[in-house]
Order: C-alpha cells, then sequence, then structure tokens
C-alpha cells in the first residue's frame, strides 16, 4: 500500500509522523517528496548515499539551421521564446516549461532541447529499508517534475509498502503526491490555522476518490473538535498524538519522536493497525 | 513613492511566519498593508479578521478541454504531453486540469482538431479592511496550479493600492518552500524576514531559503520563533550567523500563553511582549540599511 503523509498546514508534524511509520514496520520504502525543503531524511537518521541528478528538456535554437519566421516564438505559451519579427530567437530559459511545442512547430529543426539539471535524487537506507528523497536545485520551479521523477524512482524498488512525505499546501505539488497514493493520511494540529489547512487537502483528496484518515497531533496545544471535518468529508481520526515539550525537543534535536517517546512507539503501532484495518 | 514591502517567508513551514507577520501588523505605526501570498493554505485572515470590501475571481492560464463527442480515443494527445496531464480513459481523452500547464502542444497534434484552449476560475482574490490598515488576501482553488501567478498578482495589486494612497510599509506574509509561489513572494521585496526555529530540519530550510534570498538579491534577517526549545539548536543558528555574516534579528520564546490567543483568533502582541517589540525594532533598523 503506497501511503501519502500530507497536511496542508506545515509545521503540523507530517515527517514526524512519516518517519514514525517507517521506524515501526520493516521495509517499508520511505519517500520524501517535501523536494524544497527535505527533512525526511534527518528524523530518520538517514545518512546520505548516492545521489543522481534529475533533467527536464529545455529549448534552443540552433543559428544554422534557423530560418527566422518566428514560428517558435507565436506558439509559445509561456512568453520563453523572444523574436524580433526577424532573425534568430532567443529562449529565456528560466521560463522554458521544456514542453515540446516550439521543436514541435519549427519547420527547420532549428528547435532544439537539451537537458537541464532540476534537483536530485538521494538514496539510502533506513534500519535496511530504501529511503528515497527529492531535492529540488534552490531556485528553480520545477517541484512538480521531480516529485514524479522520485516517485518513478520509487516504482524501480518493487516495495509493498510506501510512505511518502508530502509538501505543505493544496496545490499542484501536493495533487502529484496524492496521484500516486492509494491512501492518504492526514496530519492535523486541532488549532483554527490547522483546520482551515487541512480541509483544502481533504477536498483534493475527495476529488481524487483515495481514501483517507486523520491523525491528531499535537493535542493539547489546541483542542478543537474534529467531528465536523470528519463528518463533512466522511472520515475518522485513526490516532491522536499529544502535545509534550519533550517530543518538540527530540524533534528539535532531529530526533524522530518515535526513538524517544515510549507513547509514540504504541501510537504509531496502533496507527498501524488501523490503516491496515480501514485501507486494505 | 514605491513602499517599503517586508516579507515573512521561513522554508520550514509552521515556524510561526503568521503568528509574527500579524504582530507586526498591529504594532507598526503609521500607515501599512498587508498581504497574505500563502495562497494555498491562507491564516493571516484568522488573526486580522478583515472585514471584505472587494472578491474577484481569478483566472490562471489557459488549460486543454477536449470536446468529446469528437474525440476517437487515438492518444496522440497523451503522447505529446510531458505533463501527464491528458490521458485516454474509455476511448476518450481526459484533461487533468490540475496538471495542465497550458502549453497547447495536445491541440496541435490532435488529429481531429477536437482540443481547445478554455480559461479556468483558479482561485479568489480579496481586499478588505482591518484594524490596522486593509489587507489583500487570495485563496487558490484546492489542488490547483499557478499558485506563482496569484501571488504575483496579490503582491502588485497591493502595492497598487499602497502608491495610490501614499502608504509607506507593506508586510507580506509569504508562503513555506524555496519553489514557485516562495519566487513570485521574494522577486524584487525590499527585505525578507526568515522566520526560524531551533530544530535541525528548520536549520536545513533556512539555508536553502538564504540561497534564494541571495540569488534573488533580497536583503534579509533572521529571527528564532520559540527558542528556548532547544537552546542548543537556537546556538547553532546564532554561530551560523556569526560565521556567515548573516544579520541576525532577535528570538521570541515558546509559550503557552501564545499558542493559546493564536487558537483563540487572537494577535499575541502582549503576550510575547518585550522580545516582539525588540525584534520588529530590529527589522525597521536592518531594513532602512538596505
Amino acid at each position: 500500500m503506497k501511503i501519502a503523509v500530507a497536511s496542508g498546514k506545515g509545521g503540523a508534524g507530517k515527517t514526524s509522523i512519516a518517519a514514525s511509520l517507517v521506524l515501526a514496520k520493516r521495509g517499508v520504502l520511505a519517500m520524501d517528496l517535501d523536494v524544497e525543503e527535505p527533512n525526511l531524511g534527518i528524523l530518520l537518521g538517514c545518512s546520505p548515499g548516492e545521489s543522481r541528478p534529475v533533467h527536464q528538456p529545455v529549448a534552443y535554437v540552433e543559428p544554422d539551421l534557423c530560418s527566422g519566421c518566428g514560428r517558435c516564438a507565436q506558439a509559445c505559451a509561456y512568453g520563453a521564446i523572444a523574436w524580433f519579427g526577424s532573425g534568430l530567437p532567443v529562449v529565456n530559459e528560466s521560463l522554458c516549461h521544456g514542453c515540446g511545442v516550439c521543436p514541435l512547430v519549427c519547420p527547420t529543426g532549428a528547435m532544439r532541447e537539451r537537458e537541464k539539471v532540476i534537483g536530485e535524487i538521494r538514496s539510502g537506507f533506513v534500519e535496511g529499508a530504501p529511503f528515497l528523497e527529492g531535492r529540488l536545485e534552490v531556485g528553480g520551479v520545477s517541484t512538480v517534475r521531480l516529485i514524479e521523477a522520485t516517485i518513478q524512482a520509487g516504482e524501480s524498488l518493487h516495495a509493498d509498502d510506501w510512505i511518502m512525505d508530502a509538501p505543505p499546501g493544496a496545490s499542484c505539488p501536493v495533487s502529484a503526491v496524492l496521484r500516486a497514493a492509494d491512501a492518504a493520511i492526514l496530519v492535523v494540529e486541532p488549532t483554527p490555522f490547522g483546520l482551515s489547512d487541512v480541509a483544502g487537502v481533504l477536498e483534493v483528496v475527495a476529488d481524487m476518490k483515495k481514501p483517507a484518515g486523520i491523525v491528531a497531533n499535537k493535542t493539547g496545544m489546541g483542542d478543537l473538535s474534529l467531528d465536523d471535518l470528519c463528518r463533512r468529508f466522511s472520515v475518522e481520526v485513526l490516532a491522536r498524538y499529544p502535545f509534550t515539550r519533550s517530543a518538540a525537543e527530540a524533534g528539535a534535536r532531529g530526533v524522530c519522536p518515535y526513538r524517544s517517546e515510549e507513547t509514540w512507539v504504541w501510537k504509531t503501532e496502533s496507527l498501524w493497525r488501523a490503516i491496515e484495518r480501514r485501507f486494505s | 513613492m514605491s513602499p517599503r514591502e517586508i516579507v515573512v517567508v521561513s522554508g520550514k513551514g509552521g515556524t510561526g511566519k503568521t503568528t509574527l507577520t500579524a504582530c507586526f501588523a498591529a504594532l507598526a505605526e503609521g500607515p501599512r498593508i498587508m498581504a497574505d501570498a500563502d495562497v494555498d493554505a491562507p491564516n493571516l485572515e484568522l488573526l486580522l479578521s478583515p472585514r471584505e470590501t472587494e472578491k474577484r475571481p481569478f483566472f490562471g492560464m489557459e488549460v486543454a478541454h477536449v470536446d468529446a463527442a469528437r474525440c476517437t480515443g487515438c492518444g496522440e494527445c497523451e503522447r505529446f504531453c510531458r505533463f501527464r496531464a491528458i490521458s485516454v480513459r474509455d476511448g476518450k481523452a481526459e484533461v487533468d486540469s490540475g496538471f495542465c500547464e497550458g502549453c497547447g502542444g495536445c491541440l496541435l497534434v490532435c488529429p481531429e482538431a477536437c482540443i481547445s484552449k478554455e480559461k479556468f476560475q483558479r482561485g479568489v482574490l480579496r481586499r478588505g479592511e482591518t484594524d490596522f490598515g486593509s489587507m489583500w488576501y487570495a485563496r487558490l482553488t484546492p489542488g490547483g496550479e499557478n499558485s506563482g501567478m496569484l501571488v504575483a498578482l496579490l503582491r502588485k495589486e497591493a502595492k497598487r493600492e499602497a502608491v495610490e494612497r501614499g502608504v509607506s510599509l507593506l508586510l507580506v506574509d509569504g508562503p513555506p518552500g524555496v519553489g514557485c509561489p516562495v519566487i513570485s513572494s521574494l522577486t524584487g521585496a525590499d527585505f525578507a524576514v526568515l522566520v526560524t526555529e531551533p530544530s535541525r530540519s528548520a536549520l536545513s530550510d533556512l539555508r536553502r531559503v538564504i540561497s534564494l534570498c541571495t540569488m534573488l538579491s533580497v536583503p534579509f534577517g533572521i529571527a528564532v520563533n520559540r527558542w528556548d526549545l532547544s537552546k542548543e539548536m537556537t546556538s547553532a543558528i546564532r554561530a551560523a550567523c556569526d560565521e556567515e555574516g548573516w544579520s541576525f534579528l532577535g528570538a521570541v520564546p515558546f509559550s503557552e500563553k501564545t499558542a493559546r490567543a493564536v487558537n483563540e483568533g487572537r494577535i499575541p502582541v502582549k503576550e510575547i511582549g518585550d522580545p516582539l517589540r525588540e525584534l520588529w525594532r530590529a527589522i525597521l533598523e536592518k531594513g532602512r540599511e538596505h
């Protein structure tokens, strides 16, 4: 089963819950798909192993072949090709989405594509199980492409169970992760911010018709009822993790609370049982 | 005159950007305008309680639309699309508008010419009045694309109003991460306040957002929230500031009173007290140097 761990709000505890789920079951593939700010490796204590670059095509002009017709510039939906009525077009790489339209419309084969690095996939092991992390090149905007490349790298590992740590928010990067998931775990801080933000993700999950469950985290810090939310989206609370200063302090040191708090161990074991009961 | 635009970002989510931005809005003197650029998960409105005065639909890029009656399900579009946004299901091509980047390639390769481009509403942009001045806020439709475009529009509108009314301060609550909405929030800003917390994860994220500020030539300073949750990590952050020459703006302690105030929808200016005032003073001073 491929499980995505999402939350909407940042800092709700996605990564801590994802890391705990990984540590509580043997042979789970751990994937950090929060590629803008990957932190799962820190909490899992995974030493970085191999790294390979991920590329995306960007357009360039072969001057000898270009007739200066300007069709590429007209066809580009992103305004990434400047053409001044005659002569060679100029590609602005930072605006190029690598969609492949300009080579398609170029009548002379002068519009070509080369590969540009958009980030890297790091791989390693956590207690014998595989770990993958997507890491976006700072300054780049190809978040979704890198997430998809990392998921593809995961496919080749043939693991039965996946835990995917999703990015915050509720837009295309989160959708890219949910699209690959069989089920979603939504980590909610029972606070006004937490509830407001998770609703957006639950809408996406409902649109995709994916089964989902709620994990209430840092209960006691906020105690808003999750009943309305559960009713509105027909989901259940699968586990509740209380806020403790010691868990927060462990997290600050980069230690997954699963390794330092006894409560987290049995809560996570019971969460796995709930996941298996509810989703398989 | 152009307003001074201060953008609050963090890299890691949940470090307290929104809470501190609301505090700055309350503490600032003189006319100011606020904007919430976290259009994926907007929360500033929960603390500033704007009374809505304006609401507009936001249209993103045009996306592909298939005329199912004419589609033969040949799959040419699916083979061309590099965003995996169009696929043939039950003999008909279907567009996943959340992934379509509007390149128009499928229109060009479709032998039946049954694909067109359509404008979709991708969110809402709002303006409202708060106790501290006007506020621009927006919400992207969940699952959607183009958050960067919506952020750019939101900042442009807030800035336009500031220029028109001669307001000298624009305070922007930014999104987490370093990707497209963050780049869109920071580009051309006068100063970035980077709110971090004393954790290894937050420090790792902070380094990435600092590289981004440097790349975009946006001057920045660092504020540590809940600094006493790990005195050791706070020292590590301060040491990194000294070593790298990053400017350290101040630190705010953890308190359950602060958390409770935010949960009740109150801006915790009193609860945080002096450390907050010192932080705001440092932001104004550092901001003036640039």
